[in-house]
């Protein structure tokens, strides 16, 4: 009986399953709940130059703004600490930014390109929680989630894509949103 | 007994406490096995033995290889790009997750990138031929652009429940899929579709030393129920892949590359176009090879020489070891294989495989179009490296399609020749069932 239901789930769905899958905006299927994320996603980036060493002249990025950073030629970025996943320089685009939390908690950054993403605390990088993607949609194509300190003004390197620009946010978690 | 420890001068990491144990074969304590390394933080490739500065240069190079994202042909020019056009996902680490298993579905929705489908045809005499003709071996769910993804999959699980013998009740979860979007025909009716999670890279140069001997002796134990994988060419062995399809990782890596990639290499030059498709095979290329062979012998040399990270050193004589071997998971899950690791010398390693195929029934088994199981056999998945798993903070996913989200779930779904270790393992007290498994997350 089981047997004969997975038949028919898979053969219908195989053949009608276009028209529904079609209509979906493909940023409504995080698991998360983005909603957030994707508001600001809306907004209209500022742009801005990332840095191409870190150091004073890294600019500084307001959580909850949505940004669009022109990066530079990864060969030629001095990071500030070597990014946690290395990659070959070939092509790619890498750049610095800085931002401040007030408070000890969970935030996400969202980018528009495959970029990895580092932040740094001093002379540590903060690994992540988790990061999600919807397949299919690009404002944001990937969230990553991070638990952070208080009061510290942080850097965040972006470095392993080819793309030279990142339409990009820092955003606070809400106390409410359930955990990832 | 001997114990060597190397202290690589090049691993000047605080996090890492490394640790490779020469086996000694010749004394009567067990020997610890090559290729375990006591690590904190697995995020960073430690290998399994010293490397000279130019062995590092090169193992630093195919870690960068792993991580990197290619790009379409000419977009820009250069080594890294000619991915696609169609694709699953545009680096090795996008779904060997830090090297690991795949993160896999988390639930219901679209599967996730690195759930990659196979496909294959049932042939009258009931065996599974690989590929369809218009598809090629794997439904690619990406595209650069200007070009279609050949299909979506979302899948849907339906929940059943297992009641164990002492009344526990253990809630296990059955894949259905969703092709949709199909970019061409629809699928033949005939049509097998085999999810696959990427397995972790962890230690499969040592797996690739095991000799051939050791298989062929294991299948011949009457304890051992398994076969070794005969590939179609004469004498070539399969160990690698879910249902050890491929003999080498050399040849398991340009598939990868070739299929989920769309990246050619100087093993394979041909992508995964169905024959019928002249716009993909027609598509820009990022150079013959794609993939320059430096960077593919790098990628490889990488994969050699990767470790098995493990939190702590396991004792090899312990209760919940004599548990495994009583319950008969180690007829398959072999505890230790030998391994020549140089010409002439000898060591032990502690995979917990046996690298043979065996059938493990209808309830795992692939299933056609029409729901029906086909003939499935699958290689016993290595447990080591378990640890690193359960410690990255994120839900485990077992099995080939991950289903299972937790090591009993895992251990539950097996069957066939299996079914009376996983009878045993249901007898067990629950006391004992934790042990057991708790241990073997700690592998």
């Amino acid at each position: 009986m089981s047997r004969q239901l997975v038949g028919l789930f898979v053969a219908c769905l195989v053949g009608q399953g276009a028209l529904a899958a079609d209509n979906i905006d493909p940023c409504t299927r995080f698991t998360w709940n983005v909603s957030h994320e994707l508001a600001v996603a809306k907004q209209t980036p500022s742009p801005v130059a990332a840095a191409s060493q870190a150091g004073k002249d890294v600019p500084p990025l307001q959580l909850d703004k949505l940004y669009e950073l022109k990066l530079s030629a990864q060969n030629e970025v001095s990071f500030a600490l070597p990014p946690g996943k290395p990659t070959l320089p070939d092509g790619a685009q890498a750049g610095l930014a800085r931002f401040h939390t007030d408070k000890a908690g969970r935030y996400r950054v969202a980018i528009t390109s495959g970029h990895w993403i580092d932040i740094v605390d001093g002379a540590q990088i903060i690994k992540s929680r988790d990061f999600q993607g919807a397949r299919g949609c690009e404002r944001p194509r990937k969230i990553v989630e991070y638990e952070l300190p208080g009061g510290k003004d942080l850097t965040l390197q972006l470095s392993g894509s080819p793309d030279a620009a990142v339409i990009l946010s820092v955003t606070a978690v809400s106390a409410g949103t359930p955990a990832s | 007994m001997r114990r060597a420890l190397i202290n690589a001068a090049w691993l000047t990491s605080p996090f890492l406490a490394l640790s490779i144990a020469l086996a000694d074969t010749a004394t009567s304590t067990p020997p610890l096995s090559v290729g375990l390394v006591v690590q904190e933080d697995n995020h960073v490739p430690t290998p399994w033995r010293a490397l000279t500065p130019a062995e590092k240069v090169t193992f630093d190079l195919g870690y960068a290889v792993f991580n990197t994202s290619w790009a379409p042909a000419n977009a820009p020019a250069g080594r890294t790009d000619g991915i696609g056009p169609l694709f699953n996902s545009q680096s090795c680490d996008s779904c060997h997750n830090s090297r690991r298993r795949g993160r896999g579905p988390r639930g219901d929705g679209d599967a996730p990138n690195d759930l990659v489908m196979q496909l294959g045809r049932v042939l009258p005499d009931g065996r599974v031929e690989r590929g369809t003709s218009e598809y090629g071996r794997v439904l690619n769910t990406a595209a650069i652009r200007g070009f279609a993804p050949e299909a979506s999959i979302t899948i849907r699980y339906k929940e059943q429940v297992r009641t164990l013998p002492d009344g526990a009740v253990v809630r296990l979860r059955r894949p259905q899929y969703l092709i949709a979007n199909l970019r061409g025909s629809a699928l033949p009716a005939d049509t097998v579709l085999m999810p696959r999670m990427p397995p972790s890279i962890y230690g499969v140069g040592l797996l690739e030393r095991v000799p051939e001997s050791a298989l062929v002796a294991l299948a011949a134990d009457k304890h051992n129920s398994g076969r070794v994988s005969r590939l179609q060419a004469p004498g070539i062995v399969g160990r690698f892949g879910w249902q050890a399809t491929e003999p080498t990782v050399a040849s398991q890596t340009a598939s990868a590359l070739a299929r989920e990639m769309g990246l050619t290499s100087n093993r394979i030059d041909q992508i995964d176009c169905g024959q019928p498709d002249r716009v993909c095979a027609r598509a820009p290329s990022g150079g013959m090879p794609e993939v320059e062979p430096a960077l593919f012998d790098a990628l490889l040399f990488f994969q050699d020489l990767h470790s098995v990270p493990v939190a702590r050193e396991a004792p090899a004589a312990s209760r919940e070891q004599h548990l495994f071997d009583e319950a008969g998971c180690s007829r398959c899950h072999a505890s230790t294989l030998p391994v020549e690791t140089a010409p002439g010398s000898r060591a032990v390693i502690r995979p917990y495989t046996d690298l043979l195929l065996h059938e493990l029934g209808e309830g795992i088994a692939d299933r056609d179009l029409s729901g029906n199981p086909v003939r499935s056999e699958w290689r016993t998945a290595p447990l080591w490296g378990m640890s690193a798993a359960v410690t990255s903070n994120q839900p485990i996913r077992l099995l080939h399609d991950g289903r299972a989200r937790s090591v009993e779930e895992a251990i539950l779904w097996h069957s066939g020749e299996a079914d009376a270790a996983r009878e045993r393992f249901e007898r067990l007290a629950a006391a004992e069932r934790r042990r057991l498994v708790l241990w073997i997350e700690q592998l």
